[in-house]
């Protein structure tokens, strides 16, 4: 189910600028379709760009094979949620969750509800790994902040939880969730695939909503 | 809740944030059937398939094993071998790759996650997959067919 | 965000402990379980209309068995 868009605020970073972008709530065939054509091309010339500069093999992204158009079929499916940031034509990020079926594992709030991040990415030309001035900024958090805001609507106080991409170095994706979002990391939670396991309480997830200097970051 | 100033508050994320790879999922891609594609990158992942499953064959190890051998989860394997329309991970290929002594770069245009260089390339793909079919025992011709697409690949 | 509607909702004393019960242990108000109950019940309906079956599992002892909801 899709719903009129809304307009959030962006970081145009060629411009240093905050600009309107618009936050898509549900997302059509057309648009997720669009998305993967714009995106994919550019995300597998990276792969052959980074390797032929010598990146190591076993540290380059590992979401390069994701391919969002087979989850077309989910796009109906009422326990999932679907949202899209567009800028200038374009989607920038791209944010499936789970609604249901999801506790938290913290000690703190363990086997209360959360929402679950299942898919999470930003176009990518707005990675500084892929181009040394990305485009717009703070997709990630903006991203991140609606999972958030819906966690408040599910009354699930804001906890979020996700399984991150490795890389723990600045930059990567468990830095980004440890350092930026200020989520737990929980070693005794990795899936099957080794990914580590990351859990938002809600007191974090209310700092990361006001906002303010944040030291490890 | 009261937000504080949205400007403000995305400019000091863009700035934490500085571009960083954000993405969390799984890095296995869900099994659902993809869409259609150019029958060359079909041809590289058939190809893809068959090679793999070949080369596991000549070892004389079955899929656990292999998947042992080569510290890929067994359920990737399967899929690499059964499914022609999975791609594999990076990692995966990476390990892949490693074990069977031949070209990262190749064996990653193989399973679609970069593009062929040439048409040579490709040519050398769809003779593989034309010539080898999924079977239990090497055949002569499959082994001669095997032995030469390693080569190929073999070759930096 | 969508335009909201309200309802009064009628409930048997057994009925309000089990929502009571479940708001207290899921820390929700019974707004929010009655929103994940309906939604669960879309989907399981929808999948139900579609032909496919409902089944919940035990791990320990690897039993499974069939859920119907009519």
């Amino acid at each position: 189910m899709t719903t009129a868009p809304t307009t959030i605020r962006l970081l145009d970073l060629h411009k240093n600028e905050v600009i309107d972008a618009l936050l898509h709530t549900g997302l059509t065939e057309g648009q997720i379709r669009t998305a993967q054509e714009e995106w994919e091309p550019i995300r597998k010339a990276s792969i052959e760009k980074l390797l032929k500069e010598g990146y190591p093999l076993g540290e380059l992204p590992k979401h390069w094979g994701w391919d969002w158009t087979r989850k077309i079929k989910q796009l109906s499916n009422p326990l999932l949620g679907f949202y899209g940031i567009e800028c200038e034509g374009k989607m920038q990020g791209l944010l499936e969750v789970a609604k249901e079926g999801y506790l938290a594992k913290l000690p703190e709030q363990k086997g209360k509800p959360l929402i679950y991040v299942k898919y999470i990415e930003t176009a990518p030309w707005n990675i500084r790994l892929l181009d040394p001035k990305p485009h717009y900024g703070g997709i990630g958090s903006r991203l991140m902040r609606i999972a958030i805001e819906l966690s408040h609507t599910e009354d699930c106080k804001g906890r979020v939880g996700l399984h991150s991409l490795p890389g723990d170095k600045k930059g990567e994706p468990e830095w980004f969730y440890r350092d930026v979002c200020k989520m737990e990391p929980m070693e005794s939670e990795r899936d099957g695939e080794g990914l580590l396991y990351f859990e938002l309480t809600a007191e974090k997830a209310d700092e990361f909503m006001k906002g303010g200097k944040n030291e490890n970051a | 809740m009261r937000m504080p100033d949205e400007d403000a508050w995305i400019r000091q994320k863009a700035e934490e944030e500085d571009g960083a790879l954000i993405s969390a999922g799984c890095m296995m891609i869900p099994t659902e059937p993809l869409p259609a594609v150019t029958s060359d990158a079909l041809a590289a992942r058939l190809s893809l398939s068959r090679f793999v499953q070949l080369a596991r064959l000549q070892l004389r190890f079955n899929k656990e094993q292999f998947a042992s051998k080569t510290q890929i989860p067994l359920k990737e394997l399967v899929c690499i071998e059964d499914d022609d329309q999975y791609t594999p991970t990076l990692r995966t290929v990476h390990m892949l790759a490693q074990f069977l002594k031949v070209s990262h770069v190749k064996l990653l245009t193989l399973a679609g996650l970069a593009q062929a260089r040439d048409a040579q390339f490709n040519d050398a793909a769809v003779r593989f997959a034309a010539k080898s079919e999924p079977i239990r025992q090497l055949t002569r011709e499959e082994q001669e067919a095997f032995d030469e697409f390693a080569r190929f690949l073999s070759a930096r | 965000m969508a335009e909201k509607r309200t309802m009064t909702l009628n409930l048997n004393d057994d009925e309000m402990n089990a929502l009571d019960a479940l708001s207290t242990r899921y820390d929700m108000s019974k707004t929010a379980i009655i929103r994940k109950a309906l939604r669960m019940y879309q989907m399981i309906d929808t999948r139900l209309q579609r032909g496919e079956k409902l089944f919940v599992e035990d791990e320990v002892e690897k039993k499974k068995s069939e859920l119907l909801v009519l």
